[in-house]
């Protein structure tokens, strides 16, 4: 009866833990209208919604040298294909990085506090951590659709994986937080 | 480090660069905050648009398996993608002995004749099918049917529709608007499709501002998430570790 109990808890809470993701997706696309994913006010609270789930659920952060490490080398992975196959290109005005740099590490970490932390966790606890890797991974391919459309869906799912695998290698949602900070800066110069 | 972990290292970088090779989303930001489009790329630009490099084109090859056309994205190069064909599973007509098939969306500067509704503000994109050098027919319908996304040149609140050339004109075809700029239609034919921005703002689709409902929906589940997990939380700390 206790397992049983257990096993429900933990159902529970990934679930919640997913419709609060929707909820803060459709905030944030309700909020952006037709500026989509260029709008700060939509993201910047997206990001605050998925901090506060995260915080809820009392998802905790280890910053550790081999976290950071590892994350950092998970940054170098992410970009090395588009390096590869399409270089490096400016075609955004240098002005404004600071300010576009700044929100997008907001948001990206709270996705990931969210997405490898709270989401990653509760799918841990109730079905393992495959199911954690995968779940988080759709949930993160699936929350960009609405934003950038369908086609950056297998692109993004695979992300998502590289990201979960990454938070099971460092043990903390904080080396793919790097990871996705890094990747998603380092975008600016690359087309 | 687990067997586990390393073994999920190696399938999801391997996956990485496969979609990159395969499907790439033509951009390299996995999310951020309004890092924008680069300006369009013009086949023949308008006067007062930026100059670019020129367009570029989408292709993919589609594999045949089983005897029926797999599913594959074609996107084009831009930063985000001008163009996105997605072309579902059973799609295409396979013909006799074909073992892969391409997807192709080329873009041409628009030609008379044009719209009688509006104006083209994209390039035409010209999207076909074709194996061994013949032309392939969609086939398929309803969730089979292939898909077009297109970028708009600019992210106008009353935002542009789908055309597609016919032999006498032009049709215009349902359009939702999938993304900031990026408005998506069903393909149920190849052919030369276009976004147009009507010339009657009353047949323009509003789709800026505030979604109120989506709005009210969004916020009214976030407070029961937040509510229930509070509630949880609270619990937790009473019966303890």
């Amino acid at each position: 009866m206790t397992a049983l109990t257990i096993g429900g808890d933990r159902r529970r809470t990934a679930i919640t833990l997913a419709m609060g993701l929707a909820a803060a997706v459709a905030l944030r696309v309700a909020l952006a209208g037709a500026a989509g994913a260029s709008s700060l006010r939509a993201g910047l609270i997206f990001a605050f919604a998925l901090t506060l789930l995260a915080v809820l659920a009392r998802t905790t952060a280890t910053v550790s040298v081999r976290a950071l490490a590892i994350g950092a080398a998970g940054a170098v992975v992410l970009v090395l294909p588009v390096l590869l196959t399409r270089g490096v290109s400016v075609v955004h005005p240098a002005g404004s990085y600071l300010g576009w740099a700044t929100a997008t590490a907001v948001v990206a970490t709270a996705e990931e506090a969210f997405l490898r932390g709270a989401l990653f966790d509760a799918l841990d606890r109730w079905r393992g951590a495959n199911v954690a890797v995968v779940g988080a991974a759709v949930a993160f391919a699936l929350l960009h659709v609405p934003l950038y459309g369908w086609h950056v869906l297998p692109l993004d799912l695979a992300v998502g994986l590289a990201l979960g695998a990454l938070r099971l290698a460092a043990g903390t949602w904080t080396a793919p937080a790097v990871a996705h900070v890094g990747a998603d800066l380092a975008g600016w110069w690359l087309v | 480090m687990t067997a586990a972990t390393r073994r999920w290292l190696a399938a999801a970088f391997v996956a990485l660069f496969a979609v990159w090779m395969l499907a790439p989303a033509g951009t390299p930001i996995y999310d951020g905050i309004g890092n924008p489009d680069e300006p369009y790329r013009f086949v023949k630009p308008p006067p007062t648009a930026k100059t670019t490099k020129a367009p570029t084109a989408a292709k993919a090859i589609v594999a045949v398996r089983n005897g029926l056309s797999g599913a594959q994205f074609a996107n084009s190069a831009e930063l985000g993608p001008q163009i996105s064909v997605y072309v579902p599973p059973g799609a295409l007509q396979v013909p006799a002995g074909a073992t892969t098939m391409t997807v192709t969306a080329t873009p041409l500067a628009p030609t008379p004749p044009l719209p009688s509704d509006g104006t083209i503000t994209t390039n035409v994109y010209r999207i076909a099918a074709a194996a061994g050098g013949q032309p392939v027919q969609v086939i398929g319908r309803g969730n089979q049917e292939p898909s077009v996304q297109m970028r708009s040149a600019t992210a106008a609140p009353s935002g542009p529709v789908f055309e597609r050339r016919t032999a006498t004109g032009w049709q215009r075809l349902k359009t939702t608007r999938v993304g900031n700029d990026v408005y998506q239609t069903a393909a149920a034919t190849f052919g030369d499709y276009a976004l147009v921005q009507p010339a009657h703002p009353a047949q323009a689709k509003k789709s800026g501002g505030v979604n109120v409902g989506l709005l009210a929906g969004g916020l009214a589940i976030l407070v029961l998430t937040f509510a229930i997990l509070g509630i949880r939380m609270r619990r937790t700390r009473r019966v303890g570790p």
